[in-house]
């Protein structure tokens, strides 16, 4: 073998192996993405937002809680991901609101039924959020397909939480400094029983 | 060989074959192996893989035997796991369980987007429709905790499919294609093309 046929070889499995190691980073420990659409508008950006995503610790749905945001795949369609807001865990109790008949997204011509996959059997009920499943909403609600639609999502499918997101626009040299989101309802309560309890407490005189 | 004793860039193959017994060399040798785990991983993770298979749900399909003694060990095909349409009817996929996400289960496909199955006793409804996406899966043995408990499942949740057994070598090669239920017989609105 010449030296340079192994030159080359040794370039390609350099590139491999590094190759490699950036995607087990990507795929386990951290990622920082473009997201974009309506459906977190007032936290995140329709254009021009990137994330944070904490895939280490919070990867299958591992130390998530109410009001954390995470990056999840979309049950319903291929290669498709999604940002929403946890709104209940394993075990509360979620009203499961129909979706508006027509909202931001919807345009007039596009009839209701190509916007929501099917008939809603959960539409208008009270519902318990399944194990190891968590209810997904969007913030902007007029806009959001998520668990009203397609139900509880299973915990193995959330790919990371977000902890933070800054803006990057294509004029910008550098993205914007990070800003918080989304841990601020976790410090007050977390859960439905605590949240209950600390009403208990407010009427317990 | 003894030439490439002290090289620092020399590829792993040279090195096991001149086989030298110098520290630094051995050391050095240890730190390029161990550059090579990221590409086992995204191997072991998005490729292929070997599974030990364990409980009784796809018995005689897997694990014919279900004292627990014997687990078969099966070739996990994951390239294209995610590809909702290059599955078949009747394959046999890995999929994280959607109650607990840190397991996985073994199931069969019996049922596709858009059609209707006739589902069994756990389950609350007669029928059930399976969303976009989804499917439903069931294990071929009567007791498994399937589609039936927990409903329709997602392609995303599946990370593995089940083509070949490898460990009871009586029992090497293609696993068979039918099994459980038969789902001519509880599928409405079969799609023809699967």
């Amino acid at each position: 073998m010449s030296s340079q046929v192994r030159q080359l070889l040794y370039s390609l499995s350099i590139g491999l192996r590094i190759g490699a190691a950036m995607h087990l980073l990507h795929t386990n420990i951290f990622e920082f993405s473009p997201t974009g659409g309506l459906s977190m508008l007032p936290t995140i950006r329709a254009l021009g937002d990137h994330v944070f995503v904490d895939k280490l610790r919070h990867r299958r749905g591992k130390n998530i809680d109410v009001g954390d945001v995470v990056i999840c795949s979309k049950p319903t369609s291929e290669n498709t991901r999604i940002c929403k807001r946890v709104a209940g865990m394993p075990g509360d109790i979620v009203y499961a609101n129909a979706m508006p008949r027509y909202s931001a997204t919807t345009l007039d011509d596009m009839p209701y039924e190509a916007f929501v996959s099917q008939e809603n059997p959960r539409a208008g009920k009270y519902i318990r959020v399944p194990e190891g499943h968590v209810w997904l909403l969007g913030d902007n609600a007029t806009a959001s397909l998520d668990s009203r639609d397609y139900g509880p999502v299973p915990m193995a499918l959330i790919i990371g939480e977000v902890p933070f997101a800054s803006f990057w626009g294509p004029w910008d040299f550098w993205p914007s400094m990070p800003r918080q989101i989304g841990s601020n309802v976790r410090s007050s309560s977390s859960s439905m029983e605590e949240y209950l309890r600390k009403v208990d407490n407010l009427f317990a005189f | 060989m003894s030439s490439i004793r002290g090289a620092a860039f020399t590829s792993l193959f040279r090195r096991f074959k001149a086989n030298n017994s110098n520290f630094a060399y051995t050391t050095r040798t240890i730190v390029l192996a161990l550059t090579w785990i990221p590409v086992v991983a995204y191997v072991a993770n998005h490729q292929v893989w070997i599974g030990v298979i364990d409980g009784s749900s796809m018995t005689p399909t897997l694990n014919p035997e279900s004292n627990g003694l014997v687990r078969d060990i099966a070739l996990l095909w994951k390239s294209g796991s995610k590809n909702y349409n290059s599955y078949n009817r009747g394959d046999v996929v890995v999929l994280r369980n959607p109650r607990d996400p840190e397991s996985s289960v073994v199931k069969r496909i019996v049922a596709f987007e858009g059609e209707t199955v006739r589902t069994r006793f756990p389950y609350p409804e007669p029928v059930c429709v399976v969303p976009p996406y989804h499917f439903w899966v069931e294990g071929d043995n009567i007791h498994s905790v399937d589609s039936n408990t927990y409903g329709p499942v997602s392609c995303g949740l599946v990370t593995a499919r089940i083509r070949y057994v490898l460990f009871p070598f009586s029992r090497f090669g293609k696993i068979a294609v039918r099994g459980g239920r038969d789902p001519q017989a509880i599928v409405i609105g079969m799609k023809s093309a699967r």
